[in-house]
Parts: structure tokens; sequence; C-alpha cells
């Protein structure tokens, strides 16, 4: 297996044109448990750790850009973690220390799962994911991004290089439920903010993370709605109907949290 | 009560640092995973895909042809043994011969020059199976139509210390009974009854290291390096497996990456043994988690029980039937079953008990010894149907506990050892210990528990200690380190007779080659019994430096002269040797060696609307008579605390027609630090009762019997009775919308 290590952004596009097999990885907590479980064998591993343009975060015109290399530790500190409570709550249940000092946002989105935590925050933050390749760069808003359980529209020669979200220092929060106390992963996961609407976006509870928007007035439906919104699945983290159960009870104290 | 006159001690009862602190803090301390033998080549297993089928044929020449592949080892390679091996029933065959019984199960091994290689091969060795009908489940095991897994009569292990092994009945491979008095005519004149249908999932010990084996086999000469708990209960088997004499076997035993129960007994070491012994060279097998996960694991239960009492609050009677489920091969099974049944009446003065535990193949992997086995199966039942009678009769269950419990030399079971600990004293101060009296807020609730864990533990010891020439001392002695840390309380059991520093007194791994028998470390033996030994050896190198002395001063500083004056010039040893025997006939059935006690208490806080349990306060009482190092005594009750309320909160290993489908530590998840709760207490109780040295007596593994009870009853407590492990949110909210249903939440 060949590792490519770019040093710049311009190298890695390159080199992502050049061998379009070669899988991006940044911190590897998603990547390497495939490859330790032998659940792919990629024939190259593109280490995007040296590029600096991936790395940070800034505001920009009212919103924030977050680089694809944001690590979860990162998104914890202030003042992003002022700007973006429910990411922030979000990355603070991400396994532990280790794990959130390697995780990166764009991992979150380049793996698609529909319990990936970083989606739920930036789904109610109207997030647009940034891609580029040799070809140029598109934007694209996050719900159209993830496409189906682990699949998003990257095309073969696309990296993603950060997204821009808005929605700062308005009122939201992050919930999950699940059997262990942190680094578990949900039986569901949420995230809701209030500002000017309603919105809640949920993972776990169906094949991709989804948003559901509402009025002001709609706050008593509201949970109604966004259980209804869901899609999930029994397996053996829990059944369909006590995750619809409990986000409706998930998406009620989440409201009562931010309407204070 | 007797007033206790305590001779004074320097090091018994002081918390010293842990011997092995510093080498496992700088990461110099080695384990089996670091061990490299000269010529030693990788092992890799291929395991059965399915849960039950016939091998119709195995082709590994492809395999064997990679470059790299040294040999394949396959059923065909065993007909010059019987393959057969298991401590209590020799059921198990080195690798599958003509047939696969779990998913998981050996069924070829490759020795190759590296890892990688060895792993390829796998895929190039072809297999054959026929799949046959699985029984995934007790009820499955147990229904007319069920395949039987074993055929024939089964033979007993070395070491199934059960008498008479009863004949086997379907998938039915042993029974363990126990009764006392007329049981339905009791039952008929009591007051109030409960019964319920309970099930106790099956989980996993999760020791951070996985099993591993390294083992070479030179003519009659086998050599493993083994993470074995019982080193010399493997060195047996080997021996016995390959038929060469015992000291033909060596087992050396390092530090161990936690145990739990997971590493007694034999397990990986015959077919790295037989993997070896084919390849000629020495072979190195390292499981990984999925692989730990079926090679063993804790029973998954049902049970059916009902308890009576009368109006006044006297116990009367129990009745339980329960069914452990062993999986596909019996392991430490029929101990389990036995000591459950032990431990099903609990510790009270019953008119009349019935008791009849099965131990039960099913199509999943073996099943042996975790922690607190047995009692922390049926402990939650139990103390949960008296909890359920006292709030019918309207009263304390504190109450209840108090007038039912047996009192300190109370016979408990027909012909065993009658009780040596206070428990209704342990049970106030653990209810005390998480506010029993105190007001309490909507949706908590707060419970006690009280049992007793028939350890079993086996009283055949020895150690050998050596004084140096310069003072020093060696204690020799076969307990293993699983981090539970006898190596310090050795060394403070040797100072102290001995009266030199703790620093100057080593104790290292087993090498059965050299180290003296010692049965095995479990059962919360090895401070107890190991330790006798330890200090009788020491004591006999202390009465001959009095015999040299000859009337002068034992000053530690002056050992080395005292040396010189006996052997007239520097050097020679003193070698003292200390062993312990069963008293009396020696049979089980005058056991246990010690009652360990498992009482605790938890006070719990629910989300109705989630389910989500939160433990506010748990509280344990170590009663371990003296304890020899009381910061380890504390770190034992809170280790087996976490491990409880992972028993009770969230391990389940879930099995679809046989197949483990959580085989990986993002699915399966053991308690993190983030599960502590808020305020966790440690009483330590010391009656000097127990039979070890300075009245010393086995702790560690009570406390995971005592809190998943403590959790249910304090769930109870709440409103919220449950009759199935885990405790997970999602079967908190199922029951509370039963409940509900009912008109019984509120309540």
């Amino acid at each position: 297996m060949d590792v490519l290590t770019p040093r710049s952004l311009e190298q890695a596009l390159r080199l992502k044109a050049e061998r379009p097999d070669a899988v991006p990885i940044q911190g590897g907590t998603d990547v390497m448990v495939e490859l330790n479980f032998d659940r792919a064998r990629p024939a190259a591993l593109l280490n995007l750790n040296e590029v600096a343009e991936l790395r940070g975060w800034s505001r920009q015109n009212g919103r924030v850009w977050l680089g694809s290399g944001l690590t979860y530790a990162e998104a914890m500190e202030r003042p992003l973690a002022e700007a973006l409570p429910a990411l922030a709550e979000a990355a603070r249940t991400v396994g532990g220390p280790q794990i959130r000092n390697r995780g990166t946002i764009g991992g979150n989105l380049g793996t698609a799962s529909p319990a990936g935590d970083a989606l739920p925050p930036l789904l109610v933050c109207g997030a647009e994911v940034k891609i580029a390749s040799v070809r140029g760069e598109r934007i694209v808003p996050l719900p159209d991004f993830v496409v189906g359980p682990k699949r998003n529209v990257l095309a073969e020669d696309e990296l993603i290089l950060g997204v821009s979200v808005g929605g700062t220092e308005s009122r939201q929060t992050f919930m999950k439920v699940g059997p262990r106390n942190a680094m578990v992963i949900a039986v569901v996961s949420l995230a809701v903010r209030v500002d000017g609407d309603l919105r809640a976006a949920f993972g776990s509870a169906g094949p991709v993370p989804t948003l559901v928007r509402a009025g002001l007035g709609d706050v008593d439906s509201f949970p109604q709605r966004v259980a209804e919104a869901a899609s999930p699945i029994d397996d053996v983290r829990g059944t369909a109907s006590y995750r619809r159960h409990a986000l409706r009870i998930l998406t009620r104290r989440a409201l009562d949290r931010c309407l204070v | 009560m007797t007033i206790i006159e305590r001779q004074p001690l320097a090091h018994v009862g002081r918390s010293v640092p842990r011997r092995d602190a510093h080498e496992k803090l700088r990461g110099a301390a080695q384990f089996v995973g670091d061990f490299v033998v000269p010529r030693m080549v990788h092992g890799k297993v291929l395991r059965s895909p399915f849960a039950h089928a016939r091998v119709v044929a195995v082709d590994a020449s492809e395999a064997e042809a990679l470059p790299g592949v040294v040999c394949v080892l396959t059923g065909d390679d065993l007909t010059d043994l019987d393959p057969y091996w298991g401590h209590a029933i020799k059921d198990r065959p080195i690798v599958a011969l003509d047939h696969v019984r779990f998913a998981g199960e050996p069924v070829a091994a490759v020795a190759a020059e590296d890892e990688a290689t060895a792993a390829a091969a796998l895929n190039a060795i072809r297999v054959e199976y026929e799949e046959l009908p699985v029984a995934g489940t007790i009820e499955q095991a147990l229904a007319d139509d069920a395949p039987i897994l074993h055929e024939g009569p089964l033979r007993p292990g070395l070491f199934h210390g059960l008498g008479e092994l009863p004949p086997r009945e379907g998938n039915v491979c042993y029974r363990y009974r126990i009764d006392r008095g007329e049981l339905e005519s009791v039952f008929a004149r009591a007051d109030l009854i409960v019964e319920g249908e309970y099930s106790f999932p099956a989980v996993y010990q999760y020791a951070m290291e996985t099993h591993t084996v390294v083992a070479q086999v030179e003519g009659e000469e086998i050599t493993v390096w083994s993470t074995c708990q019982h080193p010399f209960l493997v060195r047996a088997e080997l021996a016995d497996l390959f038929a060469v004499p015992l000291a033909s076997v060596r087992v050396v035993v390092p530090y161990l990456g936690g145990g739990f129960g997971s590493k007694s007994y034999t397990k990986m070491e015959p077919l790295t043994a037989a993997l070896a012994r084919k390849a000629g060279r020495p072979v190195r097998i390292q499981n990984r988690v999925d692989e730990s996960m079926v090679t063993t694991r804790r029973h998954g239960m049902r049970c059916r029980m009902r308890t009576a009492m009368t109006n006044e609050g006297n116990l009367v009677a129990r009745d339980v039937d329960c069914w452990f489920d062993t999986g596909a091969y019996a392991d430490n099974g029929p101990r389990v079953t036995a000591t459950g049944g032990d431990a099903a009446p609990g510790p009270y003065r019953w008119h009349a008990y019935r008791v009849d535990a099965r131990c039960v193949y099913t199509n999943t992997g073996p099943a042996g010894s975790y922690r607190a086995f047995g009692a922390a199966h049926l402990q939650w039942i139990g103390e949960s149907q008296i909890d359920e009678l006292a709030r019918r009769a309207g009263l304390d269950p504190l109450a209840v506990r108090r007038d039912n419990l047996c009192l300190p030399g109370e016979e408990l079971r027909n012909g065993a050892k009658s009780l040596d600990a206070d428990l209704i004293g342990d049970v106030e101060q653990a209810a005390a210990a998480v506010g029993w009296s105190e007001p309490k807020r909507a949706n908590v609730g707060r419970g006690v528990s009280v049992g007793l864990l028939a350890a079993g533990a086996h009283p055949v010891s020895t150690a050998i200690v050596r004084l140096e020439a310069d003072g020093q001392v060696v204690v020799l002695v076969g307990t293993t380190e699983v981090g539970q840390g006898p190596r310090t309380v050795f060394a403070q059991i040797a100072a102290e007779e001995l009266g030199v520093d703790v620093e100057q007194v080593t104790v290292r791994g087993t090498d059965t080659r050299f180290t003296p028998y010692d049965r095995s470390t479990g059962a919360s033996r090895s401070t107890t019994i190991a330790g006798l030994a330890v200090q009788r050896a020491a004591r006999q190198v202390r009465d001959q430096l009095e015999e040299i002395a000859a009337g002068d001063p034992l000053e530690p500083t002056a050992y080395p002269e005292l040396l010189r004056r006996h052997f007239g010039f520097t050097g020679g040893e003193l070698i003292g040797s200390g062993e312990v025997a069963p008293t009396g006939t020696g049979s089980y059935a005058e056991g246990p060696v010690f009652w360990e006690v498992c009482v605790g208490a938890a006070e719990v806080e629910v989300d109705p609307e989630t389910g989500v349990v939160r433990v506010r306060r748990t509280a344990t009482v170590a009663d371990v008579g003296r304890a020899i190092n009381p910061q380890l005594v504390q770190r034992q009750d809170e280790g087996a605390t976490l491990q409880g309320l992972g028993n009770a909160l969230f391990e389940e290993m879930v099995f679809e027609d046989g197949q483990l489908l959580n085989d990986t530590l993002l699915d399966y998840r053991v308690p993190s630090f983030a599960d502590l709760p808020n305020e966790m207490t440690c009483v330590i109780v010391e009656n000097e009762d127990g039979p070890g040295p300075y009245g010393a007596k086995g702790c560690g593994e009570g406390a995971l019997a005592a809190i998943p009870a403590a959790v249910v009853n304090a769930l109870a407590d709440v409103g919220v009775p449950m009759q199935e492990l885990p405790l997970t949110p999602e079967r908190v909210w199922r029951r509370i919308q039963t409940l509900k249903e009912e008109g019984k939440w509120p309540r």
C-alpha cells in the first residue's frame, strides 16, 4: 500500500487526480478501523495531515469556516465552542481524548455515517460543503452532500476543503441517548437550533442525518414532526420504535433548553 | 462480640505502594506478547464461519505451498493423540475433527514466518462444510427436536472437582441440585409468594490483553509462555493431552494484562502447542479481541424462581430452576452451574429450598469463569424477590434482611462450612453509605443486596522463601499477577515474618520448572491460601535464623552476618517452604474454605421518558477478615463495582443463530470513567475471621455480584421492577410503558 503525503493543497488535488483510488486520511479514526478489521484494502492512502490549508477555522462574512482538518478537540475550544455550541457539545461525546485529538470534521463528512456525530450540529447551522479538485471548486449544501448511508457526492478526484456554517451565537444544543455515558455510538442523536425558525437534525435514526424545519409557532407539534421524519431501523443498539420515541423526547427537551 | 486484641504489625495492614508500579508505569513490564523466542514463527487460526456444521473436507495444500508458510495444522495431524481436552469435561478437540459446534471454532491453524503471511494463508485453505441445524439459545437447545451437540457419554476432565459426573441428558451436560425441608408444604402455608422468570445476558470479561501463547515443542519437552491464570492446571492438561510426564511441560507466566476469569484453565495452549509440534519451531498465537470473545465469555442464564414469606416478614422457602448457557463446550460451566446453585438460596434461614441448576450446550462460543460467577447470575434475582416481598408486606427491605440473615456460625448449606461473616453488620454499613434513611427525590431509588459466593478456593498451595546471603528475600509462589496485586501482598507477608523492609522482598512470575505448585489464581484464593503458604515458608526461614542466632537478637541488618556464621563464608542461602493442604477429608463438601461476602448498596435515578438509569451512589463491603493492603482491597472493590455496573446496565453479547453480532469493542461497550457513580464507597470490614494469614479471607469478586443486585433493587424502589439484564434505556422504558398500561406507573 502506498502512502502519499502532499505538502500543499495543490499537491493534494494533483495526487488525488492521479490516484483516484487513494483513500484520504486525516486522523484515521474511521479509515484505520476499516483497515484494522480488514474490511478495506485500499491500494493507497492520501495522508492530508501535512496540508496546512485544510487546518483551523476562521470567521468569514458572518459565517464560520471550518477546515476539513478541524479536530473535535479544536471544536471544543473557545471561542469556537461559543460560536457553535451544538458542535462543541457533540464533539465532547465523541470517543476519548485521544480520538477527539485525531478525529476531524472532514473525516466525519467523508465517512458520511448515519451516526456521524458532527453532522446534526452542522445541518442545523446551514452547513455548505466546499469541495475541490484539479477541475475546480464547488459548494454543496450539506443535505445534498450526504446521499445515503456512508455515501456522499464526492467524485473520485475530489477532496473536502471544509464547511461554511451560519447560525453562530444562536440558541442551539446537542443531545444523544446511548446505554453508556460517553464514547458510544448513539442509539439516537439530535441537534436543535432556534433562530428565527425551529431546526432539528438527527443521526442514527435514518439512512442519512436529516434536517427538519418549522416555524416558531410550531413548538408544540415540532417534537412529533421530528419523530415522524425519522426512518430508523432495528439493530443491536435499539429498535426503530424506541429511536422514534427518544427523538420526540429529546426534541422537546432541546427546545426547552433553547427557548428559556 | 469478642474484643480482638491486635498484635502490632509492621507491614501488614499498610497500603504500601505496589511492587510492580514502577515497572508498569514505565512500560518496562513484560507480557507474553513481548516475548520473542529464537526461531519463533507466527500462528493464525482458521475459524468456522458456521455455528453448527459437519466438516466434510479440509484442503490445506495450496496454503502450505505459499512462500513463508511453515505448516498448516488440521485434524489429520492429531491421529497419534487423544485430541480431546477440557478440565471439567473432555469434550473439545484441539482443532475441529469432523464437526464444528460454534462460529469461531478453530478448524485449522497456520504457522508462517510472519503474521501477514499466516493471515494470507488462511484464505488459501479450502474447507467444505455441510450446515447443521443450530441450537443458538437455551430454549432451542432444550427443545424436543434440538440438534444434539455432543453424542455419547461425557468424559470427566482432570479437574472437574464435582464428584460423580451425572450422565448427559440431551444438551444438558451437568446438573446440580440441592434441597432442604418440605418445599411444597412450606409454600402452601406461606402468606406471600413472589415468582418470576428472569434472564441474565452472556457477557465478555474484556481483559485488555487478549489470549496470547508462545509454544515450543522439542521431543517430549513442551514449553509454553502463556497468558494463563492457572499455570499448574495448564501444565497438567498439556501433559495429559500430549502424553508426557508433568515435569516435561514447562509453563511460564509473566504479568497478565487482566484476566477476570477469562484466562482461567486452559484456552489457546493446546492449539498453539500442537501447531508448534508440527512446525518444529516455536509458534506464537495472539488472539484478536473478536477471537478472544469466542474463546471464553460469561454464561447467559435463564431462571425461574419463587420465594415465600410470612406476613410477619419471615422468609420461609425458595424454589429455583436455572439454566446456564455454556456454549459449545463445557469449559468451566459445571463449576459455574454448581456455584450458581449454591448462591441461589442466599444466606437466609430457610425452612425449605430447592435448587435445580443445569448447564446447557448451545452452538455459541464456550463460556467459562468470570469474576463472581454464579453469584453474579443469581443474587440479583433472589434479592429482588425479597425486596418485592418486603414491599408487599409493607416492611423495610433492610429490616427483612436483619430479621432473616444467618448469623456467624450458622449452617448455610447441609454439610457445608458455617457462616464466617457478620452479614447484618455488613449490609447496615452498605445501606448507611448510600444514605438509606435520607429523603428521596422523585425517580430516585435505593437498594441493598446480600449474598455469598462459595468461591471454591481449592486449599492447595506451596511456596518457597529464599533468604539470600545479602539479606534480600525472594518468594517463589505460583500465583499469577493479573493486576490484583499478589506480588505486593506476598512481599508484605514475607517482610512481616522476617522483619525486613518490603522493598527487600522480590516476587516474580511463575515458571513451573522452578516455582512450586499453586493450584490456581482464582476464586479469590491467593491472599488466603497462597499467602498462608508464603507465611509458613517465611516462618521456616525465621526459625532457621533463630537457631543460627542461638539467642542473639534477630536484627534484619545482621542476617548476612548470621548466614556467614552458618555457612562459614559469604554465600549460601536459607530456604523455607510452606504448604497448605486440605484438613479433614479434603472434600469439597466441607468447603468452601471461606464464604466470600457479596454485600452492596446503590442509589439510582431513572429518567422515565428515556429509560436512562444513572447510578448516583454505590457502596460495597469488603469483608476481608484482615486487609493486608487496604488500598489494594479498595481498588478490587472499585474494579468489581464498575464491572458490575457494566453487567447491570449495558453489557450484552448479542447472538443471532449462534453468530455473535457485536464482536468489536465499538459495539460491545464496557464501562468507562464517565460511567462512574457520583459517589463510590468501599467499606472495609476487618473481623479477623478468615482462614488466611492474620485472619485474612478473599475479596474482589463479591462486589460484582452485589452491585447488579443493588442496582436492580434501587430501580424497583423507584417503581420499575426488572427481570431481564442489562438495564438498557430501551428495556427500562418499555417496562415503564407496560407498567403504565397496567396502571402501576407512576406508583
